[in-house]
């Protein structure tokens, strides 16, 4: 995946089931900077591939872009996130557009 | 003379003692006002995230977001914050109907045991519990690590992106007035400004910056992990990897501004 000067907010949706994710959100920190948290109520579930649909709750990081989105670092951060959640994909919204990845 | 006071501490849900000092009037007003919210059986975990991510949350970042709080690398230090992050997960565990009990099964392994899983020292593994790099949950005193997560982070790593070992020689040459510096995980390279030459090799990192100097002044070079092996030179100095320059700042001003707000990871 490469993304070329998006500018603005990604936002990564990840299951909220671990109490202490400070190893998530200093990698974030690590590669953009900052973060905010967005209510997750707007997210019911999602749905992968293979037509399992995951009703976890969700948490919705905020991540602001304020220059050249590098395709390389997202991609790293939502390896990240799957191992660090043991998650079978990830979504990554940008630009209105959903990525799973 | 002031008297010393005791940190306030906090446990935390997976047994972590927060400690902080007397905050702020407003820092202490918000921390009540987080804390009513989450007591209240009638409000929900988003609620909980409105609050505190909100603007109206004085110990984060009011710059990056328009309407919104944002945790940067100083708020994340802040244990203010953790202590509001544990509200949050506590609201969400009672919320989803699970207890702290249940959450804290899957973290079976010691320091020990997970030191030799890993093949680093305890002491890595500690530092990584400290720096909230390495989830860990605490029971009887002692901590307890999750096999699968150390499994996930491939732990070893101080962060979670590939990245391969590079050697630097940096130093400063009187004769010619020029020289290299580096910043690196492990601080900033020669540790004295008029080392001829010092160098070494950075083991684990994500992005380090690289200052050359000359009498017609002063560049600075972001590197980060690449896939080709490469080489920055500057005079007889140089630094060898994978790595790619992802920033150059040219401008003496910019780059010496640059430089000094830096901070390796």
């Amino acid at each position: 995946m490469h993304i070329e000067r998006a500018s603005g907010t990604i936002s990564l949706l990840v299951a909220a089931t671990r109490p202490n994710p400070a190893a998530l959100e200093a990698a974030i920190i690590d590669s953009f900077g900052g973060f905010t948290l967005y209510p997750a109520s707007a997210v019911g579930g999602w749905r992968n591939a293979a037509g399992v649909t995951f009703s976890d709750a969700t948490r919705i990081y905020g991540i602001a872009v304020v220059t050249i989105v590098d395709g390389d670092k997202l991609g790293a951060l939502a390896r990240f996130a799957k191992a660090f959640y043991a998650q079978e994909a990830i979504f990554i919204r940008y630009l209105g557009i959903i990525e799973i990845l | 003379m002031s008297t010393p006071t005791m940190p306030r501490i906090h446990v935390s849900l997976a047994g972590h003692e927060i400690k902080y000092d007397d905050p702020e009037p407003n820092v202490e007003r918000f921390i009540k006002r987080a804390q009513a919210l989450a007591d209240n059986p009638k409000s929900k975990p988003d609620d909980l995230v409105t609050l505190i991510y909100g603007s109206e949350n004085p110990i984060l970042d009011h710059t990056l977001f328009p309407e919104r709080g944002a945790v940067t690398r100083e708020v994340l230090e802040n244990p203010v914050y953790h202590l509001l992050c544990d509200l949050l997960a506590r609201k969400q565990v009672a919320a989803s109907g699970g207890s702290s009990e249940q959450l804290g099964k899957r973290y079976t392994l010691t320091v020990a045991e997970a030191a030799e899983q890993a093949c680093v020292t305890k002491d890595a593994i500690r530092k990584a519990i400290n720096s909230r790099r390495l989830p860990s949950w605490v029971r009887d005193g002692q901590y307890y690590l999750d096999p699968k997560t150390l499994a996930a982070l491939g732990f070893g790593s101080r962060l979670p992106f590939e990245s391969e070992p590079f050697e630097f020689e940096v130093g400063y040459d009187a004769v010619t007035n020029t020289g290299m510096r580096i910043k690196t995980p492990d601080g900033e390279f020669p540790k004295s400004q008029n080392d001829p030459l010092y160098d070494d090799t950075c083991e684990r990192w994500r992005r380090v910056a690289v200052r050359c100097s000359s009498p017609t002044g002063i560049r600075v070079f972001v590197l980060e992990p690449g896939k080709k092996k490469a080489k920055l030179p500057h005079h007889h100095f140089s630094v060898v990897g994978k790595f790619d320059i992802v920033e150059k700042h040219n401008s003496d001003k910019a780059a010496r501004l640059f430089w000094k707000a830096f901070k390796a990871s």
